[in-house]
């Protein structure tokens, strides 16, 4: 045999370089190209070493992102959902249309603002801020508006509020106490209340006013009457007093007359007699004067039982309104508001993660920090299960079945 | 004039001196003055894991106690990266010597495929390098036409002659996916080491090149570990 094994070197400058003595030189059976190998935890791990820069830059990239991630997953962020129902639905008694919409610039207004915050106190929900002056509460006022977040539901007819805070129970407070404070800015202002029950209720009674008003008015005006009460009992009065006087008057007229009778001398009877015709024309001029307001007692008695059917139903009305006034005014200042169009109001959840909160910080750089070893461990792993790797020479040595003579360390050269 | 490449790493004497001084003081261990050099293949289970840096090594560790000398074979005859190789480094280890005949005595394990008559000269060459007693082939290829075929045949009497002339020759094999030369010397060397690296996934081509150059009756001594992790053990021959 000349040749066992033979190589050709064509042409390389197109690249390319053939063996062709395969076909003489066949591998024999024993070849086994696919073994697998069988590789320790140990050979595995100084594979996965081998990676060591690509694990490096795996744990420093999922450690960065997992603790921006792992932070904001633990930091709690609490909402409370105030459901407001489409503009048909609003008010009709004060002529007005809300929509959730409208109930925006409410929710986030200065107004109630400075109400959640001074209930709350700004150092309580801003402790990072010097919260001391003028200036301070400006500025609490401003943190105030950037943590709320007052939007409109994905089907714009509902309200969503949320509300960012270190604090959890804060954050839970500030909502409901906004929520409060809008509910009472509604009642006061009389934006949402819902009463058209009574306002039925107030318009029957203001039409039965009317009429009774005019039956009054009429009854007055036909008789020429301003206040008959007062009238009445001025005229009675008068009358009294005129026939008081009239007797009086009398009763001196019959004494001078008595006199006159005994009367000696000329002068003393002429004197009387003068007196006597005097006195006798007051007199009349008084009996005349009682019998007036005699005649005008009388006319006004007669109108007494009119006059008192019209007062008692007009004070009927009165009652009846006063009644309802007072019912009105239950409902504003209930504590179970019936807003108009609010389908649903959620107040924001206590939180049920404050033990941690504490602790959120080293938590969410542990977890970072044990998600990406997690992650750099399973990269190197992964690349060590690299089909056919030799990591170590023990590895080298249980695979081919023979002694590692040499062994050359990376940095050796 | 011989133009040389410089692909391959430049050789400094110390490489691997520790590692490799074992297996040199083994290989070089003589019982008698004359008794006849010893051939050894070193092959690469696949291609990059450095065997022809271990070659060169080995070459230059074994020159230092050779005495009739050390000839390094690189079977790569496009490339001849180790001729290369000590020429880029002539100021460190000396200049190539003018190439001497690799025939020796009308004898020679290669030939064209299209050659009947009498080996071609001069296309396999040993120079010396330096002042040491090594020897680094190189092969003419750009005196081949592109249909030649070389076939290498282990022609006992050449590597006879070799064995007087030489304590030991390194023969320098590609991988055998990258060329199979070194399967048909594989029967003749004494020894075959196949070079691993931790690097590439080469298990199965280890386990080929295991087999194949049993399957010609060659004998593989072991194994030379390359780029192993450091904390890796450091093995030497006893």
């Amino acid at each position: 045999m000349v040749a066992q094994a033979s190589s050709r070197f064509g042409d390389r400058r197109n690249g390319e370089r053939r063996i062709v003595d395969d076909a003489r030189f066949p591998r024999p059976p024993i070849l086994r190209p696919d073994a697998p190998v069988k590789l320790s935890l140990a050979d595995r791990w100084s594979i996965a070493l081998q990676s060591s820069r690509l694990m490096a830059a795996v744990f420093s990239i999922v450690a960065a992102v997992g603790i921006v991630l792992v932070f904001l997953l633990v930091t709690p962020r609490y909402q409370a959902i105030l459901q407001l129902s489409a503009p048909q639905s609003a008010s009709v008694f004060y002529g007005q249309t809300s929509s959730a919409r409208d109930q925006l610039p409410i929710l986030q207004s200065e107004l109630l603002a400075k109400h959640v915050v001074g209930q709350l106190g700004a150092r309580r929900m801003f402790p990072n801020l010097d919260a001391r002056g003028e200036r301070g509460r400006i500025a609490a006022l401003s943190a105030f508006r950037r943590a709320l977040d007052a939007r409109l539901s994905r089907t714009g007819d509902a309200v969503e509020l949320r509300f960012r805070s270190h604090d959890a129970r804060i954050a839970a407070l500030a909502l409901d106490r906004l929520i409060s404070a809008y509910a009472a800015y509604q009642r006061e202002t009389g934006g949402l209340v819902d009463d058209a029950p009574l306002m039925a209720q107030r318009r029957a009674l203001d039409e039965r006013m009317a009429l009774a008003d005019d039956a009054m008015r009429a009854f007055l005006s036909a008789h020429k009457v301003s206040d008959y009460r007062a009238e009445l009992d001025s005229a009675a009065a008068l009358a009294d007093a005129l026939a008081h006087d009239v007797a009086v008057g009398k009763a001196e007229l019959a004494e001078i007359e008595a006199r006159l009778q005994s009367a000696q001398s000329a002068a003393d009877r002429l004197g009387l007699t003068a007196d006597l015709t005097a006195r006798t024309k007051k007199v009349a001029a008084l009996q005349r004067e009682m019998t007036a307001a005699t005649q005008r007692a009388n006319r006004l008695r007669v109108l007494s039982p009119e006059y008192e059917r019209l007062r008692f139903a007009r004070d009927t009305v009165l009652a009846a309104a006063a009644q309802l006034s007072a019912k009105d005014e239950d409902v504003r200042a209930g504590d179970s508001v019936r807003l108009a169009g609010v389908a649903a109001f959620r107040p924001a959840s206590a939180p049920l993660v404050t033990r941690i909160e504490r602790y959120r910080l080293p938590l969410a750089i542990g977890g970072a920090l044990m998600l990406a070893s997690m992650s750099a461990v399973a990269v190197g792993l992964a690349r060590s299960l690299r089909k056919g790797v030799l990591p170590t020479p023990a590895a080298a040595e249980r695979h081919l079945g023979l002694p590692v003579l040499v062994v050359v360390p990376r940095a050796a050269r | 004039m011989i133009q040389l490449r410089t692909k391959e790493t430049p050789p400094r004497a110390n490489d691997f001196a520790r590692e490799l001084a074992g297996l040199t003081k083994r290989l070089m261990q003589r019982d008698f003055d004359d008794e006849p050099g010893r051939i050894v293949l070193l092959v690469g289970a696949a291609p990059k894991v450095g065997c022809s840096t271990m070659a060169r090594a080995l070459a230059l560790l074994a020159a230092r106690q050779a005495k009739r000398g050390v000839w390094l074979l690189d079977l790569d005859f496009w490339t001849n990266g180790q001729a290369a190789s000590f020429a880029a480094a002539s100021d460190s280890v000396g200049a190539l010597s003018p190439p001497r005949d690799g025939v020796l005595n009308g004898q020679a394990f290669w030939r064209l495929a299209s050659q009947t008559g009498e080996t071609a000269p001069r296309l396999l060459t040993y120079s010396q390098v330096g002042e040491r007693p090594l020897f680094v082939s190189r092969f003419a290829s750009e005196r081949l036409a592109s249909s030649d075929d070389i076939q290498i045949q282990p022609t006992s009497s050449y590597w006879v002659q070799a064995r007087a002339m030489a304590d030991l020759i390194i023969v320098d094999s590609p991988c055998f996916t990258a060329s199979r030369a070194g399967l048909a010397l594989s029967s003749q060397a004494d020894l075959s080491l196949v070079v691993v690296s931790p690097d590439l996934p080469l298990a199965s081509d280890a386990l080929v090149t295991r087999d194949e150059i049993q399957a010609r009756g060659g004998r593989v001594a072991g194994l030379l570990f390359n780029r192993a992790q450091n904390g890796a053990q450091t093995r030497r021959v006893a």
